[in-house]
């Protein structure tokens, strides 16, 4: 049996929170991100509520001139984990971004099934994305409970979805929170 | 034109300024949020009733554009227009206080130079405006050390395990303490060059690059002990002394008296958040780099340390039960760390064999 691909490319085709050019910017962050410890083709296994699956992944290798461009680390891992977790949330949970908000200091996006109405945010999960360059699973795990304690803290945006991606173990956990 | 229709103008320009901004096209950007801040506002007021979360989420990101767009007089009324709203859910209500906070700092002229880190205390006993003063002297005493220690670092000086640094290193890169806010818990800590060093060659080191590398040394702690700090710091002593700096700087297991500490710097426009899983990672990072031996066993002894003699290398644990407990070999520990201690509650972890407890590691804890 063959592995899903994972289906982080011309994600605005699908994504209709996404702009093409947001899709495209993430999609060339995540090419970095995975040229810097991997050759492709390649797979990542992802894991959620007790789930998992092995996905395929492929990509163009950057050259150098895109790779220059992408010289911040921070920011090319935020853009590339946007991509892989929310090709991730598609692929194994029907989620795909509905929606764009800003906020203090950056933007939150929020998820829902391909079919969801998209006339307001009320049930709309709030996405968390974090990526790890370097590190095993355990950092993995320990960011994703960041980010779940990010999602509960105060007054609760919830419900929200938590995704994490460590590129070097080419891992992704993704955990739902309701609201209480 | 409906809630959505809006929105998804809004979200089309805040996405073309993103990139804008990433890109290096600052006043291309500014354009764009303040069309996007437009269009959102128009959002804002086609929400329907009783749908009071998109109301929330929607004031906040019509807020946060304004900001963006660097219109500190709309933005602040906009946010004291949405906080008047009865509608506003308490999640929003926060982050529209926090975007406040920020944008009276912005209005007020506070842009951060190079050479300071802006410090934020969040959660538990912490409010708008007020903390612990125990809590806000430890965390500034805590940065100081790492300041001080990435300057030695930088200057390739011998690993200091006793006492304080160099009048040298104190003098020409002493941390200033600064209110970043009125009535604000964030403070901002800046190193001032006071007099220029004679023993040093100091040309290579300005305050910046020393704020620089603090803020890249409590990252890769935070966020790649393993790994990314291996890079950074090759000096083992170094590293292990950056890596319990920075967990005494996170918040303790408890989160009683604060819940998250953020760091900011000038050239980082997301802050670095330290947590209660900070202080996890930074264990697990600092268990790997010291197995116990195959004769001995991990403990954990809580009690208030009473006593230390780090010639002598001892210190003394007085427990719950009332039994002082003595774990020797602490040479490996820093006096910057263990010295506030005295008095405190603490966790040692010892690895005991027959009646002998060689000590591993300190912190503090509620």
């Amino acid at each position: 049996m063959t592995n899903p691909e994972l289906p982080f490319h011309n994600m605005a085709e699908r994504h209709i929170g996404l702009t093409e050019e947001t899709a495209n910017y993430w999609t060339q962050g995540a090419r970095v991100c995975l040229d810097r410890h991997h050759q492709p083709p390649d797979s990542v296994v992802i894991r959620s509520e007790g789930r998992e699956l092995v996905a395929d992944v492929n990509w163009e290798v950057t050259d150098e001139r895109t790779r220059r461009a992408w010289a911040n680390e921070t920011d090319t891992t935020e853009a590339g984990a946007y991509a892989l977790v929310l090709a991730s949330t598609e692929l194994l949970l029907g989620l795909i971004a509905v929606s764009r908000a800003e906020t203090e200091t950056g933007a939150d996006y929020y998820v829902a099934p391909i079919d969801a109405d998209p006339d307001d945010l009320e049930e709309h999960l709030r996405l968390e994305i974090s990526g790890v360059n370097q590190g095993n699973a355990s950092i993995v795990q320990r960011r994703l409970r960041d980010k779940l304690d990010q999602l509960t803290r105060g007054g609760s945006n919830l419900p929200g979805l938590a995704g994490v991606i460590g590129f070097q173990e080419k891992l992704i956990l993704l955990a739902i929170l309701e609201q209480p | 034109m409906t809630w959505l229709e809006h929105h998804r103008l809004s979200e089309r320009y805040a996405s073309e300024a993103y990139i804008a901004s990433n890109s290096g096209e600052h006043s291309r950007a500014q354009q764009l949020y303040s069309l996007a801040a437009q269009a959102e506002e128009h959002a804002l007021r086609e929400v329907a009733p009783g749908k009071d979360r998109t109301y929330g989420i929607t004031a906040v990101s019509a807020v946060a554009l304004r900001f963006k767009a660097s219109q500190w007089t709309d933005a602040r009324a906009l946010a004291y227009q949405c906080l008047a709203s009865e509608r506003l859910p308490e999640f929003a209500s926060q982050q529209v206080e926090d975007l406040l906070q920020t944008i009276k700092a912005s209005q007020a002229g506070i842009v951060l130079d190079g050479a300071q880190m802006l410090i934020s205390i969040r959660g538990g006993n912490i409010v708008h405006g007020g903390a612990p003063l125990d809590v806000v002297v430890g965390k500034y005493q805590k940065l100081s050390s790492i300041i001080y220690r990435t300057a030695e670092f930088m200057k390739n000086l011998p690993h200091r395990r006793r006492g304080e640094p160099s009048q040298e290193i104190k003098g020409s890169y002493k941390p200033w303490l600064f209110q970043a806010a009125p009535g604000s818990y964030q403070f901002t800590v800046s190193i001032q060059e006071t007099r220029q060093l004679n023993m040093f060659d100091i040309t290579d080191m300005d305050p910046r690059q020393v704020v620089g590398r603090t803020f890249d040394i409590i990252k890769a702690c935070v966020e790649s002990p393993s790994h990314e700090l291996l890079n950074i710091v090759q000096r083992d002593e170094y590293r292990d002394s950056f890596l319990k700096l920075t967990r005494d700087l996170a918040p303790t297991v408890k989160g009683k008296e604060f819940n998250r500490i953020e760091i900011k710097t000038a050239f980082q426009a997301t802050p670095l958040s330290l947590t209660v899983n900070t202080r996890h990672l930074i264990n697990d990072a600092i268990r790997a780099s010291r197995p116990t031996s195959p004769d001995e066993r991990e403990i954990e002894i809580n009690g208030v340390l009473r006593a230390l003699h780090l010639d002598n290398d001892w210190i003394e644990v007085l427990r719950e039960d009332g039994q002082t407990v003595r774990i020797t070999r602490a040479e490996e520990d820093i006096d910057d760390r263990i010295g506030p201690m005295v008095n405190q509650p603490v966790m040692v972890r010892a690895a005991q064999s027959g009646g002998n407890l060689r000590f591993i590691d300190i912190e503090a804890i509620e």
